[in-house]
């Protein structure tokens, strides 16, 4: 399969699950006047990030096999960048409502922590204004001489 | 190569490697070498320190005859 169509699929799928999420509150709330808005709320947000790993986790394996072990072309690079920087920008947005602490969630935290390191570490290999491979290499000669 | 800085190369590289929850149990490991090593050097930045290791890891990677499929795994 195409890996457009795959991507395209992990989105699909994740607006069938928010269907579902939804559904499955309002049948369990039929007695009630008021739906279960806070359940709905935490079940959405969560599926919501759980499928933003699973999207992270594409974008990653995508720069380790094009970007990392191999070299791409100045366009495509170009491109890469831009993506990592929007991920990593939504990861850290969706973050500050996770880290609260009274969504409790720790191990999903952790994943995205995980995931916003990675994609952070991602981008400034190509495009870090701090540190050229020039001085990268110095910095490694002085603290692990050959 | 000195044998430190392959060592922190090859811990990175399962970082890079891995999804889910085991690429946190591996940065963990990465981080925790890389803090040995800071131990050792207190002039240098942590920061460069790490930023250095995985520009390494990138050329480490480039110089790699196998090297991993251009289509990723399903998520």
């Amino acid at each position: 399969m195409e890996l457009a169509q795959r991507l395209e699929k992990v989105f699909i799928g994740f607006m069938s699950t928010m269907t579902t999420v939804n559904l499955k509150h309002m049948a369990a709330d039929q007695g009630s006047i008021w739906p279960n808005t806070r359940a709905l709320g935490h079940d959405f947000a969560k599926k919501h990030i759980q499928n933003w790993c699973a999207w992270m986790d594409q974008l990653l394996s995508l720069h380790r096999s094009y970007f990392v072990y191999r070299q791409a072309t100045p366009a495509q690079l170009k491109d890469h960048k831009t993506a990592l920087m929007e991920a990593l920008r939504y990861g850290l947005a969706i973050n500050t409502v996770i880290a609260e602490p009274d969504y409790n969630e720790p191990d999903l935290t952790e994943r995205l922590q995980v995931r916003i390191r990675q994609l952070q570490d991602a981008h400034d290999t190509f495009d870090d204004a701090t540190l050229s491979d020039k001085q990268a290499e110095e910095v490694l000669q002085r603290v692990f001489p050959e | 190569m000195n044998r430190e800085l392959e060592a922190l190369i090859l811990a990175y590289e399962k970082v890079s490697a891995s999804q889910d929850k085991e690429a946190g149990n591996y940065l963990l490991v990465f981080e925790s070498l890389l803090d040995g090593v800071m131990e050792r050097q207190p002039g240098v930045s942590r920061d460069i320190l790490r930023k250095s290791v995985i520009k390494a890891h990138r050329k480490w990677a480039l110089a790699q005859d196998v090297k991993p499929p251009t289509i990723p795994p399903r998520a």
